[in-house]
């Protein structure tokens, strides 16, 4: 079974909070980016997305897209993020989702892309700027490797399109808290809690919430709210602020348990 | 030939590849401008606007002194430059942002890359009462600063780029994630033909009055068609707005320049169709050719024109290059100094960077063509925004010195 599916399915049995973390391949490095993930692994989460960074990554913020420019001048090839995947895969029992921007899985073909992704291990993929109805078979292509497409609801979504979005999607709905690009905290108000109801009256599936998402106070007013809570920016943060001779994994895996 | 893109496509090239936060601005903005351009009051009120406040129609000129200079074909010059602002830009700005007032909107951003398209949509929002935010990469921002001043003088906000090159390919990604943040009371005005649809669709057509212009005043000099037309190619709105109209007359040759840079290793040039290192992709919301390594990530790219110098081109730039109705050539940087020199000197006309790109081409074509053909040039833009540029490449002491004086006499209060 898909270990996507399979985690999700622990986690929603035990009404779990299900924590979803986020690295950057190839940031600061190779080796670092891959003991970073583990170390979130180790610490709790049920789903990583690795993101094979790209050169203009206009859905998110400063902090991921600096990291991304780092990884991309420190040499990061498409199949150093696979190599990192399979490395993941192999060694936890998280569930790694691939996250990237179309240009990365066009250039590389995108019939490609997914076997090589299933082939590392990988058991989703995330691609914002390969929307439904422009996807370049991506969704076909997965579905055919046994794995899927999360597809993503934004603020703005009206109820048939969430629930077109969420019975299209695979395994869980990701479900962006607040307009604007990852980073900044989202504030929890009286906007998102219509905005995530909107979500939960239309979604066929569980909600997975994301962007902004970096404390403790947060999660705990999320808990029962939502079964999925998602962190980037906040894991690429940790990252980035590592001192020298830091062990990676264990601070990540504090970082990752602090959350809770 | 279908000018329009079928369902946003022009062939495999186009689309709408942006992430679902955009989606409902970008429905909104296809439904409303499919419906305003087949609009009577709407296309009325564009075309007094061109004419009392852009200025149009914008005059061609014959380059007589030119064409007899280098004894080739002869050479026409549509002189864009003129055009309020001093560019073609200024066309689809004000098209633009006489949409986003319909559709009720308060707020523009766009992005810049020489300042162009800046202080056209600067000026555009001044004169409309629409407030303005404009983002410009930090590089063009201290490169151009000519135009930073005017945008500001329009009453627009200038936002430095910080990101990623911080050129107009990082000031687009900036434009689009403001974009993402603002509710649906702002309207992005996109400065060249391309983005996801309907922008490729939407800027030709404001951009055609170029051609169709053309196609009037040629009457006043010849008879039949003229055997080729040039224009400069960056995103590419000068070029399709110049050619729309002479697509279907097939013994036209239509001949883009693109910005050949310093040379033709990767990062040296801005050449996507004539240069090495240009492949299919998508990238910022539309299928195109994008310079690009194999990994699918954006090459760097250089060219003396701010205007020129972007890894991308339109769609339908791209797809009429395949289909071989448009010719692509470039011109190297040295070039296009040499053009801009030698149409100053006997034309007394100061051509944009951009534009010199295309008359440094028509040079070549004139000679190759010979006597008797007739070749009309778009000059785009005017070139008293690139003084600071051609006068640092064309060295000597005379402008530094002067520089240096106006800093003591800045300093010294006087
Ligand atoms: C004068 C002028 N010409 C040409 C261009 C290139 O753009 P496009 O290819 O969209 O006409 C620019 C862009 O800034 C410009 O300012």
């Amino acid at each position: 079974m898909n270990t996507l599916l399979k985690n999700l399915e622990a986690g929603i049995n035990n009404n779990d909070c299900m924590l979803m973390g986020h690295v950057i391949a190839g940031f600061p490095d190779v080796k670092t980016s891959i003991e970073a993930a583990k170390g979130i692994c180790s610490g709790g989460a049920s789903f990583l997305e690795v993101q094979f960074p790209f050169s203009d990554p206009n859905a998110d913020g400063p902090v991921i897209e600096n990291a991304c420019y780092t990884s991309i001048e420190n040499g990061f090839t498409v199949e150093d993020g696979f190599k990192i995947v399979r490395e993941l895969s192999s060694s936890t029992k998280t569930a790694i989702i691939i996250m990237t921007y179309a240009n990365i899985v066009f250039k590389y073909g995108v019939q490609s892309f997914v076997k090589k992704a299933k082939e590392c291990g990988a058991s989703a993929l995330i691609v914002p700027d390969l929307p439904l109805d422009h996807d370049e078979g991506l969704m076909h292509y997965a579905t055919e490797n046994d794995m899927g497409v999360i597809l993503i609801a934004t603020p703005g979504c009206d109820g048939k399109r969430i629930k077109d979005l969420s019975e299209k999607s695979f395994g869980m709905l990701y479900t962006v808290a607040r307009r604007g690009t990852t980073g900044n905290k989202t504030e929890l108000n009286a906007e998102t809690d219509e905005w995530i109801q909107l979500v939960k009256n239309n979604s066929t599936k569980p909600i997975a919430l994301g962007f902004g998402i970096q404390s403790k106070e947060q999660t705990d007013k999320l808990k029962g709210v939502v079964p999925i809570v998602i962190a980037g920016s906040y894991f690429v943060t940790v990252i980035s602020k590592l001192k020298q001779n830091e062990n990676v994994q264990s601070e990540l895996e504090k970082a990752s348990k602090a959350l809770f | 030939m279908n000018k329009r893109s079928d369902n946003g496509f022009f062939g495999e090239y186009g689309g709408q590849y942006i992430a679902e936060i955009l989606r409902p601005a970008l429905k909104e903005l296809e439904t409303s401008y499919n419906h305003y351009r087949n609009d009577k009051d709407f296309i009325e009120e564009f075309h007094s606007t061109l004419k009392n406040f852009v200025g149009r129609p914008t005059p061609l000129l014959f380059a007589e002194n030119v064409t007899k200079l280098i004894g080739g074909a002869d050479i026409y010059l549509k002189l864009e430059g003129l055009a309020n602002t001093g560019a073609h830009k200024i066309n689809n700005a004000v098209g633009q942002a006489l949409l986003a007032k319909k559709m009720g909107k308060k707020k523009i951003i766009a992005e810049t890359g020489a300042g162009q398209h800046g202080v056209a949509t600067a000026s555009a929002c001044a004169r409309l009462g629409l407030e303005c935010e404009i983002f410009m990469g930090e590089i063009d921002v201290a490169r151009q600063r000519p135009n930073v001043f005017w945008m500001e003088m329009f009453g627009a906000k200038v936002t430095p780029v910080t990101s990623g090159t911080k050129t107009l390919k990082d000031a687009v990604n900036e434009a689009l994630r403001e974009w993402s943040k603002r509710k649906d009371d702002t309207f992005y005005i996109l400065g060249s033909a391309l983005g996801p649809y309907p922008y490729p669709d939407m800027v030709r057509d404001f951009q055609s009055i170029i051609g169709r212009e053309v196609r009037d005043q040629m009457k006043g000099y010849f008879n039949n068609l003229p055997d080729a037309m040039v224009a400069c190619v960056g995103g590419g709105s000068n070029s399709i707005g110049f050619f729309t109209e002479f697509l279907d007359d097939t013994s036209v040759t239509l001949i883009g320049v693109e910005a050949g840079g310093i040379g033709d290793n990767p990062g040296e040039h801005a050449s996507r169709i004539t240069g090495e290192g240009g492949s299919t992709g998508i990238v910022q919301g539309y299928k195109s050719i994008f310079l690009q390594d194999d990994n699918g990530q954006l090459l760097a790219t250089h060219s003396i024109s701010a205007g020129l110098d972007y890894a991308g081109i339109g769609p339908q730039l791209a797809y009429l290059a395949d289909t071989k109705r448009i010719t692509f050539t470039k011109a190297y940087d040295n070039e296009v100094i040499e053009a801009l020199q030698l149409f100053a000197k006997h034309e007394g006309i100061i051509p944009a960077l951009e534009s010199s790109h295309a008359l440094a081409a028509a040079i070549k074509i004139a000679k190759e063509y010979g006597a008797g053909k007739k070749i009309i040039v778009n000059v785009s833009g005017r070139g008293d925004k690139d003084i600071f540029i051609v006068a640092k490449a064309l060295g000597g002491d005379v402008w530094l010195n002067f520089l240096k004086q106006e800093i003591v006499r800045i300093e010294g209060g006087m």
